[in-house]
């Protein structure tokens, strides 16, 4: 596929991973800000997605993913994600290089290697910026953005980042509880609250309240 | 080369065995205090080795550096400050990469750091086999694998100690953040060396971290500098870039950096199973804190751990009070030979004599506390306590940790203000004191017993439990006022290790034990003794007044305050004398009312009928429920929360609170037509 129809849907994808609607659609406004391109380009590439069957759009509005560009924008999103994990974890690339290396290699990964690597890496789900890595059969653009209370006994996840600012922020980071850090449910007290937690080899409690705002990817 | 003062402190996580070794090494040689001005535990002692002396120092458990709590400040201020000769840092094993976290921040602090591997059967046990030469290497500091319990791995430690001291080698810092991290921490470093001329005791390398953390006390430190600002100008600049790159703030880059090298040195030294075991600890909280039967359990440990502590201690406390009275006689007699006046015989005897013994009373049921308090703490039951009653108290503002404190104030509020101790969180621990005095110790008893006997004999019970009841409920109220309003915005987390199980050494709980009593009997004991003094001058002057009688400065005092009480329904002046005696300790009340009518025990329920009635005698023991706390309470307030201010406060609002509710509970009932 054409690489500029990849990148437009890769970033139309990163669009709406950022609405908290799924529904209301993506302005070309902001396709523009964000790849950093003036809005009649932003347009004609627009038009050409459209008939090719990846948006629908109307006139000077807002355009949608259709199934067919949704599924097509995942997997580019996806291939994208799990080779920013391999160049940061496997190749010790510095944060600030990782993202646009990515950009570099993501055309040229054909599907079976992007298979392979997905296997070398153990099947990721966050991608080093703490961005959720979609598979195949992912019906939404990102799950239910679950939370730490929200797992079931036993239910192993990973944390995405720890919650809002001071002391207790602090008291959690110390703690273990970082980014990437892999979480399970112990056991809950007897009343229902706080919960028990396993991370970094060992138990912590914490009040449901607190777990709340604690984001995590289920593994 | 032998040093003249060899100092080491113990640093590490709470429940990695540190304070086990520091018993272990220095025994008795050991003295407890707190730091100056802070409500942190100091604790210092020394021992020999090989003909030298050794002063160490069990620094405060932390699991971090940074500068929100009073144990990271005082730990980190210490190493920078004092220069230990050596820090060992105690990590437990089974527990490795949160207690490695901490040792890259001594590393980062510039202390000369030796890893003391603690619990290594435990990691056994849980089929971890740690390569501690590898780690060693990897760290940067040598590692020994020792058992504080016993004396395993003791002599390497020690020799170890000496053997780097003498070497003369500073620890190495091999802790590598990522090569973005790394390079700004360098850039920030090099301008610090640059723009700070004067000779400042911290590692450029830490402030730059610190700096760019965000740590308040070294921005405040660094402000005080000549090109402070501009320092933090730049430090703010690279802060930005971080967050833009990392997309997080940059405690959580920290954090993530330090973590991720940890976690990289444990992969590579550490051999675990792919699936963890599952511990003893595990089966054990699967029954204590199970749905059904957690609860039931904990209830029944509190239960005995009241009747350990109280009824066990009685028979200590009978004999105590025998002897004293023994003496008492003793030195009456002898002094009663010497022809001594009156005035002197009962200074020693009623003030001197009767004042040491209301404190030394105190001690069996201290001690017991203080040891079960350490058994719980100890034996990781404590944690497990916090986690089940936490719900409950949350509610009403509280931390899960508050229920002992609560619990113990059944028998006596001294323990049980002291015990606020193992609340880590000052605002918890303050607000926990502050409705601990609500609990109905058991010195109101007396009081209670005398009442109901002589006005509500067919009652006694249902009267008895009303007021513990109204004790309760209050105690609830004010601790929603209290967090909706002096407290309100500071709420404090619930984020709690659950150690694993551990049986507590005798010797370790034993020694917790005397140095907190000892505190008790030292401070606790000089303010009882200076009020019994002082209430004792009041009741026998002027000269040749009858002990407490009307006429005595005691008695006009309490004639001047009876009016206070008038709406209350007991406005005379007995009743105020026994109060103002109740605040050296609630069971002299029911002593002063038999001194000041003169009967003995039988007749002084009569004697009350004269003076109260059956409304206002409720209303005089709910006074007595709710009123100013006994001098050793306020003794132990001021001393748990280093502040005068606060004791006054307790002191002060629970008079008000007294006053408000038996007026309440008289003006109501005369309206409601009772007698």
């Amino acid at each position: 596929m054409n690489e500029s129809i990849e990148n437009y849907l890769r970033i139309i994808y990163v669009l709406v991973e950022k609405q908290s609607d799924k529904s209301s659609g993506i302005k070309i406004t902001d396709i523009a800000k964000e790849m950093d391109v003036s809005k009649p380009s932003v347009s004609s590439m627009i038009k050409k997605l459209t008939d090719q069957k990846y948006l629908k759009s109307k006139p000077y509005s807002k355009v949608f993913l259709t199934s067919k560009g949704f599924n097509e924008a995942r997997k580019i999103t996806h291939n994208h994600r799990v080779i920013e994990v391999f160049l940061k974890d496997v190749l010790n690339y510095d944060m600030t290089k990782v993202h646009v290396e990515a950009h570099r290699l993501e055309h040229a990964f054909s599907d079976e290697s992007i298979k392979r690597l997905d296997d070398f890496l153990n099947n990721p789900n966050l991608s080093p910026f703490g961005r959720f890595i979609p598979h195949k059969n992912d019906d939404v653009v990102l799950p239910e953005k679950s939370t730490l209370d929200n797992l079931k006994m036993g239910e192993f996840a990973r944390i995405v980042s720890a919650p809002g600012k001071g002391i207790i922020r602090r008291r959690l980071l110390d703690m273990g509880v970082v980014r990437g850090a892999r979480v399970v449910i112990e056991r809950v007290a007897p009343l229902g609250d706080p919960i028990q937690i396993k991370v970094k080899g060992y138990s912590l409690s914490l009040r449901k309240e607190e777990a709340k705002k604690i984001d995590v990817v289920k593994e | 080369m032998t040093p003249t003062n060899f100092n080491i402190a113990l640093a590490g996580n709470t429940n990695c065995g540190k304070t086990t070794l520091f018993n272990n090494l220095t025994g008795m040689k050991q003295h407890v205090g707190n730091w100056p001005g802070k409500t942190v535990e100091k604790k210092e002692g020394f021992f020999y080795y090989n003909n030298l002396k050794i002063n160490i120092i069990d620094l405060p458990g932390t699991y971090s550096l940074t500068a929100y709590s009073m144990e990271e400040i005082v730990t980190r201020d210490y190493i920078v400050n004092e220069s230990p000769d050596i820090v060992i840092n105690i990590v437990d094993a089974s527990n490795l990469e949160r207690n490695l976290y901490l040792t890259v921040q001594l590393i980062e602090l510039g202390a000369n750091v030796i890893l003391a591997l603690n619990m290594n059967r435990l990691a056994n046990k849980k089929e971890m086999i740690i390569d501690s030469k590898k780690l060693s290497e990897l760290l940067g500091i040598p590692i020994v694998k020792i058992e504080a319990i016993d004396k395993t791995g003791r002599d390497e430690l020690l020799s170890l100690v000496m053997k780097v001291y003498s070497s003369k080698k500073k620890t190495q810092n091999k802790i590598h953040y990522g090569n973005e991290l790394n390079s700004h921490i360098e850039q920030l470093q090099r301008i610090i060396d640059s723009k700070i001329k004067n000779e400042t005791k911290y590692l450029s390398k830490w402030l730059a971290i610190k700096i760019i953390e965000e740590d308040e006390e070294i921005i405040n430190y660094v402000l005080k500098e000549q090109n402070g600002k501009t320092i933090l100008h730049d430090a703010s600049k690279i802060r930005k870039h971080l967050m833009e790159v990392y997309g997080d703030n940059v405690d959580a880059i920290f954090a993530d950096a330090r973590y991720g090298f940890v976690a990289g040195a444990v992969a590579e030294c550490v051999n675990r199973p792919k699936v963890d075991k599952v511990t003893t600890t595990d089966k054990i909280d699967r029954i204590v804190t199970n749905k059904f039967l957690g609860i039931p359990i904990f209830l029944l440990l509190m239960y005995l751990m009241f009747q350990i502590t109280f009824s066990a201690a009685n028979p200590l406390v009978g004999l105590i009070r025998y002897l004293f009275g023994l003496l008492s006689q003793q030195v009456t007699i002898i002094l009663s030979l010497l022809n001594s006046p009156d005035w002197l015989i009962s200074l020693f005897v009623d003030s001197i004599i009767g004042g040491v013994g209301s404190v030394i009373v105190f001690l069996p049921n201290i001690f017991l506390l203080f040891l079960m308090i350490s058994f719980l703490e100890d034996s990781g039951y404590l944690a497990r306590a916090a986690f089940i009653m936490d719900k409950l108290m949350h509610q009403i503002g509280l931390h899960g940790k508050s229920f002992i404190p609560l619990i113990l104030g059944f028998g006596c509020n001294v323990p049980a203000v002291m015990a606020t101790r193992t609340l880590d969180n000052k605002r918890d621990r303050l607000l926990t004191i502050l409705i601990t005095p609500f609990m109905s110790c058991s010195a109101r008893l007396p009081v209670y017993i005398l009442f109901v006997s002589a006005f509500f004999p067919s009652n006694q019970g249902l009267i008895v439990f009303s007021l513990y009841l109204l004790g309760v409920v209050l105690a609830i109220t004010a601790g929603l006022v209290f967090k909706t309003t002096v407290f309100r915005g500071t709420t404090s987390a619930f984020v709690m290790e659950l150690p694993p199980y551990r049986l507590p050494t005798i010797k370790g709980s034993l020694i917790h034990m005397w140095e907190r009593g000892k505190l008790f009997i030292i401070k606790a004991g000089t303010i009882i003794f200076l009020a019994v003094l002082v209430i004792w001058l009041l009741s026998n002057l002027p000269l040749g007044v009858l002990y407490a009688s009307e006429s005595s400065i005691i008695g006009i005092i309490g004639k001047f305050i009876a009016p206070i009480f008038a709406p209350l329904g007991f406005g005379v002046w007995q009743a105020a004398v026994a109060l103002i005696f109740g605040v050296v300790a609630k069971e002299v009340i029911v002593g002063t009312f038999g001194a000041l009518f003169n009967v003995g025990t039988q007749g002084l329920g009569v004697a009350l009928t004269a003076v109260f009635t059956p409304l206002s005698a409720y209303s005089f023991m709910v006074f007595t429920l709710l009123y100013t706390p006994c001098i050793p309470t306020l003794a132990s307030i001021k001393r748990e929360t280093a502040s005068v201010a606060w004791m006054f406060f307790v002191a002060a609002y629970l008079a008000v609170v007294a006053w408000i509710i038996s007026f309440i509970v008289y003006q109501g009932g005369l309206l409601l037509g009772f007698t």
